[in-house]
């Protein structure tokens, strides 16, 4: 996984809960990485996973709120340092639906090896966009945080419909994103 | 764990991922490095290769100017070597008498000879020798410079630039291109004394040729003028090849300076001749601009640095 996931979460683990938190839970955790993360380089999924149980563990926060916590939180990161041109949109729909087939492409260009999630899109209901995410790694509830952070962005509120998930044994998850303003 | 540990094991972990950030940098730096080596390779070798596509494009007109030449010479010569065989029965005729035991008078001899002589048309024979000796070292010398321009067209200088005369440049490539351009185009050429650039001579070739050529291809089927003008301001030697075919869109002229942007059919073009050009041009730390009317025509100028 990108270093930029890990050092989002270690800015926000120190932003939230404090600098003795985050070594703690590295103490704990004791990542092969050594918890040295920088943002260009590729990480093993399982270092953030374990990063994660160990917080909500800790926190009591279940992993699901945690994960779409840190979607929430780790947009800004992403769509600052997006490679692709982004100047020209102006709402979530038109961002949401260059993900797959614009940004993801420009990422890939930049990060070759980065292992990014496939999403396609159902366009055909007016004021609906659904979003089918697909990843080994199952951050579906990731994605969730980073939609609604893309709205925020566009001074927008979107409400998310989840109803079919990879973690339930669906081969993809369904996100019914409906865009209220 | 006290505070001050803490921010300890942070800056330490901090220290590590920067220098793991620092040796990224180093390692995307080398590549970058490489790869632009390897790009200017790239351009080098599309360089050569368009010039090389270019003189295929013009090697039918080549072939029939080459063997042209080379077909009355090689007729001249076997006239020549026909004529060499009667002077040899000519003068056969004087040794083989003088070798006889007895050797008829003077009178006879000079009758026998006469008369060999006319039937041989031996006075035709030494009117037509000069001529034909004329005209057959004439055509070699029109094969000789032909070779001579191709092979400066197409020999692979080294990077040093030397002293070149734009006007000769000019003409050598004129002749290249002269079978392409003599039934198709009136070349009008209002060339004027200019000061020696520094260049490589065949680079600037390639891109006159290719200018040339496009003029051809603009006019089509007419019969279209082709006007080439050099002259100098004090900073610059000038070069305008205008023709008066059928001019670029505006939407186009943008783009005719992009790499693999053609309007010729498939395999007509490699889509690199003008962006080559303009390569070479800046290389030579000049100006390839172009001004376009449809309908009226086009005009590429050249703008070349003069020498301080």
């Amino acid at each position: 996984m990108q270093g930029l996931v890990f050092t989002a979460l270690s800015d926000m683990v120190i932003d939230k809960m404090g600098l003795g938190m985050w070594n703690d839970v590295l103490n704990s955790v004791n990542p092969v990485s050594g918890g040295v993360y920088t943002k260009g380089m590729q990480y093993d999924d399982d270092e953030l996973m374990a990063i994660v149980a160990d917080i909500s563990e800790r926190t009591q926060i279940p992993v699901t709120d945690l994960v779409r916590t840190f979607g929430q939180y780790i947009f800004k990161y992403l769509f600052a340092s997006s490679p692709a041109d982004l100047s020209k949109v102006d709402n979530v729909r038109d961002f949401l639906l260059l993900i797959d087939g614009v940004i993801h492409k420009e990422v890939k260009r930049l990060y070759p090896q980065a292992y990014l999630p496939k999403f396609d899109y159902d366009t055909s209901t007016d004021g609906v966009l659904v979003m089918y995410y697909q990843s080994k790694r199952k951050l579906c509830h990731l994605s969730e945080g980073l939609i609604f952070s893309a709205a925020a962005q566009f001074n927008q509120t979107v409400t998310i419909d989840h109803p079919e998930c990879m973690h339930n044994g669906a081969e993809k998850c369904k996100l019914i994103i409906s865009i209220l303003d | 764990m006290t505070e001050l540990d803490s921010y300890k094991q942070a800056y330490a972990r901090e220290k590590k991922a920067r220098e793991l950030a620092e040796n990224l940098l180093d390692e995307k730096t080398r590549e970058l490095y490489d790869n632009f080596e390897q790009l200017e390779l790239i351009v080098e070798q599309l360089v050569h290769t368009e010039k090389m596509a270019s003189l295929g494009q013009l090697s039918a007109g080549i072939a029939h100017e080459i063997n042209n030449p080379v077909g009355y010479s090689y007729s001249n010569i076997e006239t020549l070597s026909e004529y060499v065989a009667d002077l040899c029965q000519l003068d056969s005729f004087i040794i083989d008498i003088s070798t006889q035991p007895t050797i008829p008078s003077s009178q006879v001899l000079l009758s026998q000879y006469v008369s060999l002589r006319k039937n041989l048309n031996i006075d035709f024979i030494k009117q037509d020798i000069t001529p034909l000796l004329t005209d057959a070292l004439e055509g070699l010398e029109r094969v000789k410079n032909i070779v001579n321009n191709l092979k400066k067209m197409a020999y692979k200088e080294s990077d040093e630039f030397v002293a070149v005369n734009i006007n000769g440049c000019i003409n050598d490539c004129l002749k290249v291109v002269g079978k392409e351009l003599k039934y198709k185009m009136e070349v009008v050429l209002a060339l004027t004394e200019c000061d020696e650039i520094q260049g490589q001579a065949s680079d600037l070739s390639q891109v006159l040729i290719n200018l040339f050529m496009n003029s051809v291809q603009a006019c089509g089927n007419s019969t279209g003028v082709l006007t080439i003008s050099s002259y100098q301001t004090p900073e610059s030697v000038i070069i305008d090849v205008q023709d008066n075919g059928k001019g670029i869109e505006k939407d186009k002229l943008n783009k005719i300076f992009d790499p693999f942007f053609t309007t010729k059919a498939v395999g007509e073009g490699t889509g690199l001749g003008l962006s080559i050009s303009a390569t070479i041009i800046k290389k030579h730390q000049g100006q390839l601009s172009v001004k376009s009317e449809m309908g009226k025509g086009t005009c590429f100028t050249i703008t070349l640095p003069r020498p301080a």
